[in-house]
């Protein structure tokens, strides 16, 4: 569809720049802005979104979201966190990691719609971007089930893909009566340590208010950081009495950290260890909270049950 | 003023004891509530064989670190304050702590994958850690090496510009950082023993022993460098030799220690003013005896920290800030009013 809009508006605006103005092509997105819709974002700005034909996204989760609603076509960067789908990061430029933007190398991809997760950064690039012209939007970052849907609905409103979004939602919500179904089934509650890494022998795990939490929460299991705020360094003697049934860590340098753990004294002792229940998942995949978090969650429920049988 | 001062022998003692309390708190104390108990009253069972896991694998390794940690920081901020005749000087100003930092933080930052072998990921940071260290310090000492003999203050003032310098350049590295790499930066700069075990102590080991060796060596050449660097030369001490030597030992001892455990501030500082309130400036005593009271410190910090908000495991620089300075300061009013400390 629009392989031919996109090709048309991208020669008007070289053959605009090539004219000697660099002010021009920001003045065009900007009159585009006027003729779109105005949406409020998570921070409660008004926005003008335009037609949205040029996208940033900051955020794996907004890119696999708009994959999904079949708008992938309107992106033309994204950031490092969007792992899903693998061709995200291939066929789009990279603006780099999602919390270390640069506003002028976003900028110099003359977007005419910048879409950010409300985690996104640093704060300073931001506030360049919100001032500098083109629309931006933040997106609640919050990890939970109502995030999910309301955030689906909210970009599909903005891509102005109602239908697609309608659908999508309604996907999402019967893999979240899939997973329910599946707690409902499997009451067995086991204690699930999320551990981030160990550089420097230093494990660093998941409490409370993550998105690690949160989707250990959603399998039925129990957090067994969760008496810790965020992600905290725990002292070695202190991971025994956490007491994991099941160790899960990120699938990407799983390899290194798997070995730390199982050489680590204080890991060794925990029940997780001694069953050789440590299992991994791609990060993005099990802490995005995007379409894609009720699969991952019941996928990672099955892991769970079968790493630590009852 | 004629000052009454315990004798060596008993300030030795009694910080020897003070260790060994310490020592025995440390490894006692824990998150699993594990005590030695089970081991003499039924030394077979499951109980007992989790404890001495505990104790020998978690325990231990962590309190000689912290032991380590704290001689070598603390005797070496009395060889530095004795070299430099300032009552503020300490390790870091041979820039080995800013050194170790650019170092670690470069490994960190740059190599963020943490990934790579298991190898590599355990003695990486380390690695670079110790590099950046010697090389702060190899450049100090040539600055001060050049053309003979230095005066104190400029080494001082050289000190501060190098660590001002690799501190720009670890805050370069941690504006490119991404957040993971920021969290493992932010946990090594307020220094912690988490990481101690085995392996490390068995590193550090052979590098203490002769920086312990060549302090043992400097101390009555420190304590002739007390009366200033022309009476000192007069009296047929090499000044440039020995402050070479205290420089090579500081080095030595500190360079490896900041790169495991990261920094860890106050205790290199305040401890050597403590001992020389009791036992006097004369460096024969004061450098065991800083080295004993600051293991017995950092142990006491770190057990604190183990504990204070289990599970979680509070950066040791806080804690020992947090209770070293006031503790510090009170020892410092109570020093006006007695006129000892002058």
């Amino acid at each position: 569809m629009t392989e031919q809009n996109l090709l048309f508006s991208r020669r008007k605006l070289i053959a605009l720049a090539g004219m000697g103005s660099v002010a021009v092509p920001l003045a065009l997105s900007y009159a585009h802005a006027q003729e779109g819709h105005v949406v409020t974002d998570c921070r409660g700005r008004r926005v003008a979104v335009g037609p949205a034909r040029r996208i940033v996204c900051i955020g794996g989760t907004i890119t696999e979201t708009l994959y999904d609603l079949g708008a992938q076509a309107r992106i033309i960067a994204v950031d490092t966190t969007s792992t899903w789908p693998e061709s995200a990061l291939k066929d789009k430029k990279s603006i780099g990691y999602m919390r270390t933007v640069s506003a002028e190398g976003v900028l110099s991809l003359q977007p005419d719609l910048i879409l950010a997760m409300n985690n996104a950064g640093p704060p300073a690039a931001m506030d360049q971007l919100v001032a500098s012209g083109p629309p931006v939007v933040f997106v609640e970052a919050t990890p939970s089930v109502e995030a999910i849907v309301a955030r689906t609905a909210f970009l599909s409103g903005i891509v102005g893909a109602d239908e697609a979004g309608r659908e999508l939602v309604t996907k999402i919500e019967k893999g979240f009566d899939a997973l329910a179904q599946w707690r409902a089934t499997h009451t067995t509650k086991r204690r699930v340590l999320f551990v981030m890494r160990m550089t420097n022998g230093h494990p660093m795990v998941a409490g409370s208010g993550t998105a690690a939490d949160a989707i250990i929460g959603l399998t039925g299991a129990t957090n067994a950081g969760h008496a810790m705020q965020g992600y905290k360094v725990v002292e070695h003697e202190a991971l025994i009495t956490l007491q994991p049934d099941v160790i899960l860590i990120m699938a990407q340098d799983s390899a290194a950290l798997h070995k730390d753990i199982l050489a680590d004294a204080g890991f060794r002792m925990t029940p997780a260890v001694r069953h050789d229940a440590i299992i991994a998942l791609e990060g993005e995949e099990l802490l995005g909270f995007g379409p894609r978090t009720p699969e991952a969650a019941l996928k990672l429920a099955g892991m769970i049950e079968a790493a630590s049988p009852a | 003023m004629k000052v009454v001062r315990p004798a060596p022998r008993l300030v030795l003692g009694g910080l020897s004891v003070l260790l060994l309390v310490a020592l025995l708190c440390a490894l006692m104390t824990g998150a699993t509530g594990f005590g030695p108990g089970a081991l003499w009253t039924q030394p077979h069972s499951e109980a007992a064989r989790a404890s001495w896991l505990v104790i020998s694998q978690i325990r231990a390794p962590r309190a000689v670190m912290a032991l380590l940690t704290g001689a070598a920081l603390a005797a070496s901020g009395a060889v530095m304050q004795g070299m430099f005749r300032n009552p503020l000087a300490d390790p870091g100003l041979t820039g080995v702590s800013s050194g170790a930092a650019l170092g670690a933080a470069l490994v960190i930052v740059l190599g963020n994958a943490g990934a790579g072998a298991g190898f590599v990921a355990h003695w990486a940071v380390p690695a670079g850690g110790i590099t950046g260290a010697l090389a702060s310090t190899v450049v100090l000492y040539l600055f001060a090496a050049r053309g003979g003999v230095s005066s104190p203050t400029l080494i001082i003032l050289a000190g501060v510009a190098l660590s001002a310098f690799a501190g720009a350049l670890t805050g370069i590295l941690v504006f490119r950082a991404n957040d993971t790499a920021l969290r493992d930066l932010t946990f090594w700069t307020m220094g912690s023993l988490s990481g101690a075990a085995w392996p490390q102590i068995g590193v550090l080991l052979p590098v203490l022993l002769p920086a312990a060796f060549i302090m043992g060596r400097i101390a009555g050449g420190l304590n002739v460098l007390l009366l200033g660097d022309e009476d000192a030369a007069l009296t047929g001490c090499s000044v440039g030799r020995i402050r070479r030597l205290a420089m090579l030992c500081v080095a030595l001892a500190c360079g490896p220690i900041v790169s495991f455990v990261g920094v860890i501030g106050f205790v290199g500082v305040v401890v050597p003013h403590l001992v020389r309130l009791v036992s006097g400036p004369d460096h024969r005593i004061l450098l065991p005896a800083s080295a004993l009271l600051g293991a017995a410190l950092l142990l006491v910090a770190d057990t604190l920290a183990r504990v204070i908000a289990i599970p979680s495991d509070v950066p040791v620089g806080v804690v020992t800030a947090a209770i070293g300075a006031p503790v510090f300061v009170w020892q410092l009013a109570r020093s006006q009013q007695t006129g000892r400390f002058s």
